[in-house]
């Protein structure tokens, strides 16, 4: 019963820590954007930085969500495997798993894609590693928000 | 090789002459039944380019790194391109443009362009070698753009020659380095001006700006890979691939600031913006969009009798958009008449016009490329 309650948790956490990371991703990423464009354009006043990042939500934030979704799917497992084993430390494994497999896939699209880098964010290391913090960020929620899912679900009764 | 795509026309005979069509109504005067093709080079791997000699024969580069003599009198194909130390094949990297020289009775001189470098540190390179009439001697590299960047992407690469004896070639942002394309201070999106020995123009518009390069003509581009002269209205025209949407045709003018990244009509290919602003003060817009993007690769300006009803029209290649965009221009507007050759459903990357007799050649860009020569039926 015990098990089956904490796999429902994991299950339950999964999808608002992916929409978390993504909407934290995007935002980050319109902002890197909107500051290359100040440094050579004029300043971006706050109207046109709210209507950007909105606008970025509704068309990149489902492609970066999409790219986080698969991550998480990948490295969440495998953070589990690794607590498993050490038996603490879930917050740790889960938000380093997250942001090592966010890592590993924007290398994995710059390789493979024709453009040397698919998300312009991502071209320098201070963008990079802002973006990767947003994942990081997505798995510390994802290992916290399962923990409180597991103490408020309902306990299965015996023999059901 | 010499094989004739004969379209099957079921209405029409092989006797519809021009003065019928050209009393036809306008759609009717771009209708693909008064054209027919002849593949005149094939198994060119990625063909960029192609120019033809005095004596009909052809010289076509290949982006693999080949650049292919084809003579008119067998067919026969040899690869000419002399020994490049530092040509880069890699991505959109490799051989690029050519184009004689504008005496070339006396001065007999072949321009191509190159990616140079390694993946690290590469960009586009400007060199001419002599053509003897079989091969090509004592090159000379007479620019490379600066700074040397990452990646294999956007190097521009066309050149046009203008009636004062100079050159603009075309240089791409790099595509990592877009921001860039706002500076003064190295090549990346920019277009510039030399003389054809590679000098600098003194008259150049930047060369009083000690803060920026002398040798540049125009900024503010992100790849333009179309650039022709017209003739008739006494303008340098480009045409230039814009992101997801925004590509471009502009009239080149010296000093300008074309824009990119602060302006395009395009999106990144994530779906984000790029920039917020459609309009600056200072910056020139285009003088006609495509979104979504058509991939326009090349640019020429048709002269000849073989088509007279598109004289002095804009002939635009479109990689993605699998057509030639066939445009009219006057002093104040360019307006999209007709998409030419969509038959042919292929990826065209260049578009030349033969000097003397107005047939068309389209380069397919392909593995197993070709040339095709385009007639009036």
């Amino acid at each position: 019963m015990r098990t089956r309650r904490r796999t429902l948790s994991y299950l339950l956490a999964f999808i608002p820590a992916v929409l978390l990371a993504g909407v934290l991703g995007s935002v980050i990423q319109t902002q890197f954007n909107l500051l290359a464009i100040g440094s050579i354009g004029p300043a971006i006043d706050f109207t046109t930085r709210l209507e950007t990042t909105i606008y970025d939500l509704r068309h990149f934030g489902p492609v970066y969500t999409a790219i986080i979704f698969l991550v998480y799917l990948i490295a969440l497992p495998v953070a589990h495997l690794v607590v498993r084993v050490q038996k603490r430390q879930i917050y740790a494994w889960c938000a380093v798993a997250t942001a090592i497999g966010l890592w590993v896939a924007f290398r994995f699209i710059d390789h493979f894609a024709p453009m040397p880098t698919l998300i312009a964010a991502t071209r320098t290391t201070p963008g990079t590693l802002l973006m990767i913090f947003s994942s990081f960020l997505g798995g510390l929620f994802y290992a916290w928000l399962s923990r409180i899912l597991r103490r408020y679900l309902p306990r299965t009764r015996k023999g059901t | 090789m010499n094989l004739t795509w004969q379209r099957p026309l079921l209405a029409l005979t092989a006797a519809i002459s021009f003065s019928a069509a050209a009393t036809h109504s306008d759609a009717e005067a771009h209708d693909s039944n008064l054209w027919q093709y002849e593949v005149v080079a094939a198994d060119i791997e990625f063909p960029w380019a192609i120019v033809i000699l005095p004596n009909d024969d052809y010289l076509i580069s290949s982006r693999s790194g080949a650049l292919w003599h084809i003579k008119s009198t067998d067919e026969q194909m040899t690869n000419v391109l002399p020994e490049l130390a530092n040509l880069w094949v890699d991505g959109q990297a490799g051989l690029f443009d050519l184009a004689l020289h504008p005496h070339f009775a006396s001065e007999p001189y072949v321009y191509f362009t190159y990616a140079c470098g390694d993946l690290r540190n590469n960009n586009t390179c400007l060199a001419r070698a002599r053509w003897t009439g079989s091969e090509l001697v004592d090159t000379e590299l007479l620019f490379q753009a600066y700074p040397e960047k990452r990646g294999s992407a956007h190097y521009g690469g066309r050149l046009a020659f203008l009636p004062d004896d100079t050159l603009v070639l075309t240089l791409g942002d790099g595509f990592d380095y877009r921001e860039r394309a706002q500076s003064l201070s190295d090549h990346l999106g920019t277009t510039i001006r030399l003389s054809l020995d590679g000098d600098i123009p003194t008259d150049n518009p930047f060369v009083a700006n000690s803060r920026a390069l002398p040798e540049i003509y125009s900024y503010g581009h992100r790849n333009v890979q179309g650039i022709a002269w017209h003739p008739q209205l006494q303008t340098l025209f480009i045409s230039e691939h814009g992101p997801r949407g925004g590509d471009e045709i502009n009239r080149l003018r010296a000093g300008g600031n074309f824009g990119w990244p602060l302006l395009t009509a395009g999106v990144d290919y994530t779906g984000a913006k790029i920039t917020p602003y459609r309009d600056l003060p200072g910056l020139i817009q285009a003088d006609f969009e495509w979104t979504p993007s058509i991939a326009p690769s090349g640019l020429a300006i048709y002269s000849g009798a073989e088509f007279p009803q598109w004289q002095d029209h804009l002939l635009v290649p479109a990689l993605a958009g699998k057509h030639v965009a066939l445009l009219r221009a006057d002093e104040d507007s360019v307006e999209p008449v007709a998409k030419l050759f969509t038959d042919l459903d292929a990826r065209i990357r260049a578009v030349q016009v033969h000097p003397h007799n107005g047939h068309i050649y389209l380069l397919i860009d392909a593995a197993d490329g070709k040339v095709i020569k385009v007639t009036r039926q």
